[in-house]
């Protein structure tokens, strides 16, 4: 990791960066065709099975499968609310294990994931809440009550948004990063909070459903795989997001690293027009 | 009340539940599905503003 006077572009190595497996060229070879997007073949190729997924987990979750017996049509909220909420909980594993290798390793390539994770992760943490709230007014009667899960949710949002807070306070790339992988290993107890407390405690949502110690789920049939393919498509769809949200980071490390190379060298001109230079001998 | 007035009004109301149900339901797809399409949106158009920023050196691992 670079000093804070040092352009952070110069912390990165070319084995920290994330790779196609088809890339890889020489700064030189690859310049002409490399394209002004955070997109790639992975990303293309990912988008392009994405898109008849989406279009067959719409179909499943609003036409496709049965109403249920006791929720009627609210159950289909289920299809979108439980797979956010996987994707969450990965996004939030992911920034936290990725903080703990950035405290260990400090390459630049796990300060830029945990980010990149912890950003999506604010955003389905947000959508989950909502979501829950909707599902909950036909369901329990309120849009919202102080529940244990719920509870320890909004916990965790307050905690991702003070993630993404302490990651904007200015900083050197090594503070910065070092503030924001402590804040990011509280994740992984809050989910652990989030995950069991409806174990530990009385609690309007249901028991697990899927994850039983029993190992038989408490669905079955159309409604059960309709609910495991959204795991899949959502995780599928969490991959070429956090891809791109990477790149996009990457690059925003790139542009302020430009940045800082171009205000020090205006810095050293004006030093040495006013007979200042380096090492504080008097041109 | 006749016994197809009683069968019609439980099918009524049957369907009005069933209505407001899918309220529900659209409102929890329709928010949930347009906020995050906004947001990769978003992401990906940021990656464009700032790979243009760039030299193509600099974003070597992309093809």
């Amino acid at each position: 990791m670079t000093t804070p006077t040092e352009p952070r572009r110069s912390s990165i190595r070319p084995s920290d960066v994330v790779t196609d497996a088809t890339s890889a060229p020489t700064p030189s070879a690859a310049a002409p065709s490399v394209r002004a997007t955070s997109g790639s073949r992975t990303t293309r190729v990912l988008g392009i099975v994405l898109v008849p997924a989406l279009a067959l987990w719409a179909y499943l979750a609003l036409l496709g499968s049965p109403a249920d017996v006791n929720q009627g049509e609210v159950v289909r909220l289920l299809y979108v609310h439980v797979p956010i909420v996987v994707i969450a909980y990965a996004a939030c594993v992911l920034s936290a294990v990725a903080s703990a290798v950035w405290l260990w390793k400090r390459t630049q390539w796990w300060d830029l994931v945990a980010a990149s994770a912890a950003e999506i992760a604010t955003v389905m943490v947000a959508a989950t809440l909502v979501v829950g709230s909707i599902y909950g007014k036909p369901t329990w009667g309120v849009f919202w009550t102080w529940d244990a899960r719920l509870t320890a949710t909004a916990m965790l949002m307050l905690l991702l948004l003070g993630y993404l807070a302490v990651r904007g306070i200015p900083a050197s790339v090594e503070v910065r990063g070092r503030r924001s992988a402590i804040v990011a290993m509280l994740f992984i107890p809050n989910i652990v909070i989030v995950n069991q407390s409806v174990v530990w405690w009385r609690s309007l949502h249901q028991d697990p459903t899927l994850f039983r110690l029993s190992l038989s789920p408490s669905i079955e049939g159309l409604m059960l795989f309709t609910l495991v393919y959204s795991f899949a498509v959502g995780l599928l769809f969490f991959v070429w997001l956090l891809i791109h949200r990477f790149r996009v980071a990457y690059l925003q490390d790139q542009v302020d690293a430009v940045g800082l190379d171009l205000a020090l060298e205006e810095r050293r001109e004006q030093g040495w027009d006013d007979g200042w230079a380096p090492g504080g001998a008097p041109s | 009340m006749t016994p197809l007035l009683a069968t019609v009004s439980v099918v009524l109301a049957q369907i009005g539940d069933s209505s407001t149900q899918w309220v529900y339901v659209a409102a929890g797809y329709g928010i949930v599905v347009i906020g995050i399409a906004v947001y990769a949106v978003l992401v990906i158009r940021r990656g464009r503003k700032l790979s243009r920023q760039l030299d193509p050196e600099d974003r070597r691992w992309m093809s």
